[in-house]
């Protein structure tokens, strides 16, 4: 079961890779037009559902046993007691800054949705391909 | 009109969140605790339990103090 939380853990992070280098080529300035449109329109969509879901299993994921369960209570009790008991504290303290940026981040999710509107597609209308 | 001129709560919002997240992260207060146990979560916390989980109220707080000013600077405003 850990292998195929790994894997869908491993896929989010490919998409959402996928979602910001969409969005990075879509503020270029030379790309304009419906395609650009079309990539903010998707690129914020695809994000902002990618961060929920990433973040939701984070938070809460499923095991074999059919009960959820947490992640994080599972961090805390089998990989944190570890990495104390083998005096990591570096490891120990990226886990606790990815928690703090998690968080930051989640409060940013409605601004940036709301900030990141496609601008109206004008460069070339239908009727003239038609 | 742009976007933040029509939903200035969700702008505030998200501008008060990190700051308020950093004063809850302070925080260690029994009542924003989570105890993990392997049977599950435990809110209510002995002496004998572990570390507590503190994330979950930290997240909590700054949402609702974040949305609650929100709320009333956006009604200000507008």
């Amino acid at each position: 079961m850990i292998v195929a939380l790994l894997i869908v853990h491993g896929l989010l992070a490919v998409a959402l890779l996928g979602a910001i280098t969409h969005q990075a080529l879509s503020v270029r300035p030379e790309a304009g037009g419906c395609r650009a449109a079309l990539l903010r329109r998707t690129g914020s969509g695809a994000w902002t559902a990618a961060r929920i879901r990433d973040g939701h299993r984070r938070a809460v994921c499923r095991h074999g046993d059919r009960r959820r369960r947490s992640c994080i209570r599972n961090a805390r009790l089998d990989v944190r007691t570890a990495l104390e008991d083998l005096q990591m504290r570096a490891a120990n303290g990226v886990f606790e800054i990815k928690e703090h940026l998690v968080a930051i981040g989640l409060g940013l999710l409605p601004t940036y949705w709301l900030f990141w509107k496609a601008p109206p597609c004008r460069s070339r209308p239908l009727r003239a391909g038609i | 009109m742009t976007s933040s001129h029509r939903r200035p709560s969700v702008e505030i919002f998200s501008m008060l969140f990190g700051i308020v997240y950093s004063r809850a992260s302070t925080w260690t207060g029994r009542r924003s605790a989570i105890i993990p146990t392997r049977a599950g979560f435990i809110s209510r916390i002995t002496p004998q339990d572990g570390p507590a989980i503190l994330w979950y109220g930290w997240v909590t707080a700054a949402a609702v103090v974040s949305a609650a000013i929100a709320r009333v600077g956006a009604a200000s405003i507008g």
